[in-house]
């Protein structure tokens, strides 16, 4: 889709013709403020943080308002925790791992009211081996850089949704969502995943590169194919028309809550 | 009496019964023929015959066809046409006559003229409301974007029709969606006009005879869509002798050539157009930009031979493709269509037509290598069978009759993988089947000579055919199981009765009113989402899962000539409901899935307004002028939360002004300015974070709207003398005259150099755009 979109805008170029320029405009919004929730669970050993703002005017141009002196707890159905406001709108448990198969239930008390968002957790293949490979689609500007290259079984039985997120040197490269690559398995499921180039080419010799495959739920995929569709993936001649991104959060309040399992591997380019 | 849906077929009859019955008393005889053209043997379509003595007359029809039945006695006929000189015949009429009449375009015979003002009433005198009938000489006069005269833009400056952003092709007419008209190429349906995106469409106006778009009071031998149809007749080919048109313009060329196979017996007709943008880019530095294809054409074929008084056949074909692509990638598509027709006049009275259509529309994807190579291919074909009956009962009544059957072949898209490195399976949709069945009947009677109506009845019938897979859903739009039907398995049957039903009544000597109620029935549709028009169409059927979408419609209008008739004008107000309309859920995904019937979300929809039309046909300024106020909105499950939201095409106000103006003999002006209140849009009211994305908060559906959009056009035409009989005309012409930046789209979002911030850009897609045309013809 990307290559067709890029067609068409060529075309037009050819044509001389399609310019954009900043246009004023007053939106008269005043929706008042909802709870935005960011919450992700997963396997891994290491603290959990689940953090609450709030909307904001669509042109305020400043960070996010925090949402501040709520109680939050996370249950596995067999044991609740409570998370600490470490930080303004951060809230965190210093070492927290949960399982697939589990469903974890989110609860935030704010401003008097309640809200509410469950989770399950999806189990992740294994990664046969990490390879790497010259970028083969020239994304990079020199086109000299390198990309991991995957090998592993896509399991038939199940309906699998992915997050892919790149590792430099150990530190995590894909930090935004803006950066996780993700797909579902239509048109690959039961597949033998036989060394497909996955992931942004970032590398060069020397470096160690490492890639983490992520299960998600269906209902996280549609939410960050929404959010892309909402705001990266916008203007092209195939926009769907706007419409709000779905929460997985009661209540009215937005945002996600989501449990992952993370399967990682790590190569060094040569 | 109450009028249901039952007995009118009856009350069809019984009127039909009263006029045969009026007309046994006198001893009576039939004028019939075809009326041409003189200089190229083409059949006029609409040409009037009038009597004199009776203030009566008769029209020709599709072919040229005409026939009108008098009493014994001493006549004078008047034939005329828009544009033509008219000629008058005294006939002495005691037995049946066959009178075919040759007319020639304004002072250019020098046969006995009588002017008359009658045949320039047709727009007052003709029961059909709601419709415009467009020469290409009249298309031609407009300004167009790089000079590529185009049916389709033209069509939008009348009242009733509005667009959906600059550059689009599809048109919306009164309130109904791009896939509610019905668009014909000789009798064959065009699936997709639109070449490149939709900034032209695929109509070669050098192949083009005669373009009538029916808004409302739709007669009863078209069906099949909701809301227009937009019939194109081709040229048929010069009878007379070689002739031909050429023309070299900013991004495409023409060509055309026209012959007798048999001199007054049968012509042919070729016509072809290629844009090269891709001429230019082999010239380019970057090699990407040189292995690039970047181009379309037109090819319209046809001939017509006649075997005898009698009988005439004629065969037409359309083949137009787009292909943008590159070493890597690929994307075309294209329509083909082909109808061969045989006329048949069983007797002075009762014309037929047998037609046999095929129609197909497909679009290809692809990447030739590598381990993400893939094609991806999509079609819909239509196999069709058609039979139409004229009968020309009596000077009060004309009766339509006919059937039609097609066999449709849906084959909403399927990609796999290709090569041996490819990581992809097959995924899409398998075709689905399905048969569509029309009959009709309808009659034109003059029930007082003031008192005009046109009534009529369609039955319509509708079947989804095996070999097919119906997923079944639940409440929530998951699909829970499939249902495979076996090759042959009828699975689904739906049927409607279209009443067709208009009235004219005469007020005075040059103005009247007009009346109609029509519903119509529409069982396929095209699953798109976007506001541009993209190559990525999907065609699919009603079925177990999908309704059809049925419409009904009123309008009334007054209509009124001044001048002598120099100036028409008329105001129309219609009302439509629409039943069983379809949207998508928020953020649907349309291509290539096999469940997309659960991304649908149906509801109704409601469209009413009111057009103005001024119109100047004489003298040395023409043109018109249409304003049109109104609304159309949809109720669709899910979306909106449940309540009416305006269609994207929902226009408060569309003002269309068309001018032209001839100065001499060497110079024509042309002028156009379209004014339109911005298209509805959904905007952002607020904004939130989440992983290091800031994302918009949207209020209601379309509550917002673009900046009004308004442009001039100009345009210049030279046409110098002949040169060994080829005339070469020079056209000029300017788009967006005053370079106004109209709003294509509002696009929202994260500024990538400043953190934090979100911004507004407006995309507008066409500045200043000058153009230069060189025509000939010989």
């Amino acid at each position: 889709m990307k290559t067709l979109r890029n067609i068409c805008i060529a075309f037009a170029l050819i044509l001389g013709v399609g310019c954009t320029e900043p246009i004023e405009l007053d939106l008269n919004d005043s929706e008042g403020q909802r709870l935005v929730v960011e919450g992700w669970i997963t396997n891994q050993p290491g603290p959990k943080q689940i953090r609450l703002t709030l909307t904001s005017d669509y042109f305020a141009n400043q960070p996010a308002p925090l949402a501040t002196g709520a109680n939050v707890t996370i249950s596995d159905g067999e044991s609740e925790v409570i998370l600490e406001e470490t930080e303004d709108g951060l809230y965190e448990i210093s070492d927290y791992a949960g399982s697939p198969g589990k469903t974890y239930l989110l609860s935030i008390d704010y401003d008097g009211a309640l809200y509410e968002a469950s989770a399950y957790m999806h189990p992740i293949t294994t990664i046969d081996s990490l390879s790497y490979d010259l970028d083969p689609y020239g994304e990079s500007e020199d086109g000299d850089k390198y990309v991991t290259v995957l090998y592993c079984q896509e399991p038939e039985a199940t309906l699998d949704h992915y997050i892919f997120r790149n590792y430099k040197n150990g530190i995590l490269e894909s930090d935004t969502l803006s950066e996780w690559e993700f797909t579902n398995d239509d048109g690959a499921n039961g597949s033998y995943i036989d060394g497909v180039p996955i992931g942004y080419p970032i590398y060069e010799p020397g470096d160690t590169a490492g890639l983490e495959i992520i299960s998600t739920s269906e209902e996280h995929y549609e939410f960050i194919i929404a959010m892309f569709l909402e705001t990266e993936w916008r203007g092209s001649p195939f926009d769907t028309p706007p419409a709000n991104i779905p929460s997985n959060v009661s209540n009215g309040a937005l945002g996600f809550f989501s449990a992952s399992a993370i399967e990682r591997a790590e190569v060094v380019i040569e | 009496m109450k009028l249901t849906l039952k007995k009118i077929p009856i009350l069809c009859f019984c009127l039909l019964l009263l006029g045969t019955a009026w007309s046994m008393a006198q001893e009576k005889f039939t004028i019939s023929g075809h009326i041409r053209d003189a200089d190229n043997g083409e059949a006029l379509i609409g040409a009037t015959v009038y009597v004199g003595e009776l203030e009566s007359g008769a029209v020709s029809n599709l072919y040229g066809f005409y026939s009108i039945t008098l009493p014994a006695g001493d006549y004078s006929l008047n034939y005329s046409y828009v544009g033509y000189d008219s000629q008058a015949f005294a006939v002495k009429l005691t037995k049946d006559e066959q009178v075919d009449v040759e007319l020639g375009l304004k002072g250019t015979l020098l046969t006995q003229v009588v002017v008359t003002a009658e045949s320039e009433k047709e727009n007052l005198e003709t029961v059909e409301m709601s419709n415009t009938k467009m020469s290409v000489e009249t298309i031609s006069k407009i300004p167009a974007l790089m000079g590529e005269v185009d049916i389709i833009k033209a069509i939008q400056l009348l009242p009733g029709v509005q667009t959906a952003g600059e550059g689009t092709s599809g048109f919306y007419v009164r309130g109904g969606a791009v896939d509610q008209n019905l668009i014909l190429l000789d009798e064959a349906p065009v699936y997709n006009a639109a070449h490149l995106m939709g900034f032209f469409s695929v109509f070669n106006p050098d192949a083009v005879k005669d373009v009538k778009l029916y808004k409302g009071g739709i007669p009863a031998e078209y069906g099949g869509r909701l809301s227009s149809v937009l019939d194109i007749r081709m040229k048929e080919g010069n009878s007379k002798r070689f002739a031909g048109s050429a023309g070299i313009g900013t991004i495409s060329s023409r060509l055309t050539l026209e012959a007798p196979i048999v001199k007054d017996k049968g012509s042919f007709l070729v016509s072809g157009r290629r844009t090269y943008a891709d001429v230019f880019t082999i010239f380019s530095k970057d090699s990407t930009v040189r292995d690039s294809q970047l181009y379309f054409y037109d090819l319209n074929l046809k001939a017509n031979y006649k075997l005898g008084e009698k009988d005439r056949i004629y065969a037409s074909g359309y083949f137009g493709r787009d292909v943008f692509g590159d070493s890597d990638f690929k994307i075309s598509w294209g329509n083909a269509t082909g109808s061969v027709r045989w006329n048949h006049v069983y007797n002075k009275k009762l014309f037929s037509n047998f037609t046999a259509i095929y129609s197909n529309f497909d679009y290809f994807l692809g990447e030739p290598e590598g381990s993400t190579a893939f094609e991806w291919k999509s079609n819909i074909r239509d196999w069709t069978g058609k039979m139409d009956f004229n009968y020309f009962a009596n000077t009060r009544n004309t009766l339509r009759f006919g059937l039609i059957s097609t066999v449709h072949k849906f084959n909403p898209g399927k990609a796999r993988g290709v090569g041996d490195e490819t990581i992809f399976n097959e995924l899409g949709t398998n075709p689905t089947h399905a048969l569509e069945h029309a009959v009709y009947l309808s009659n034109e009677t003059k029930i007082t000579p003031l008192l005009t109506a046109q009534y009529g009845l369609r039955v319509t019938g509708f079947q989804n055919i095996g070999p097919g897979t119906v997923y079944n859903f639940d409440a929530q739009y998951e699909a829970i199981d499939s249902t495979v039907y076996k090759k042959g398995d009828i699975y689904q049957t739906y049927g409607s009765l279209e009443p067709r039903i208009g009235l004219r009544y005469t007020l005075s000597d040059n103005s009247s009113i007009k009346a109609s109620y029509n519903r119509t029935t529409q069982y396929l549709q095209l699953a798109s989402n976007s506001t541009s028009s993209s190559p990525l169409d999907i065609w699919f059927p009603a079925s177990p899962n999908v309704k059809p979408q049925r419409a009904d419609q009123w309008a009334m209008g007054y209509f009124r000539n001044f001048q002598d008739n120099a100036i028409e004008t008329s105001v129309e107000v219609y009302y439509k409901n629409m039943h069983d309309q379809i949207d998508f859920r928020d953020h649907a995904e349309l291509l290539l899935n096999p469940e997309l019937e659960g991304e649908l979300r149906t509801g109704k929809g409601r469209a009413y307004g009111m057009e103005l039309l001024v119109k100047k046909q004489k003298g040395k300024l023409t043109g018109w002028i249409g304003y049109t106020l109104s609304r159309t909105e949809k109720k669709i499950e899910t979306i909106n939360n449940d309540n009416w939201y305006p269609a994207k095409y929902d226009k408060t106000h569309d003002l269309s002004i068309v001018a032209s103006y001839e100065l001499n003999d060497r110079w024509d002006f042309g002028m156009t300015w379209i004014y339109g209140t911005g298209s509805a849009v959904t905007m952002p009211t607020g904004r939130f974070e989440y992983a290091g994305m800031i994302a918009p908060v949207y209020s209601d559906r379309n509550d917002r709207r673009l900046p009004a959009y308004h442009r001039m056009d100009f345009s210049a035409t030279l046409h110098p003398k002949k040169v060994r009989k080829i005339s070469g005309d020079w056209v000029f012409s300017i788009f967006n005259g005053y370079n106004r930046k109209n709003a294509f789209s509002i696009l929202f979002s994260e500024d990538p150099d400043n953190a934090n911030v979100t911004r507004a850009q407006k995309t507008y897609l066409f500045p200043i755009i000058p153009s230069v045309t060189k025509n000939f013809k010989f």
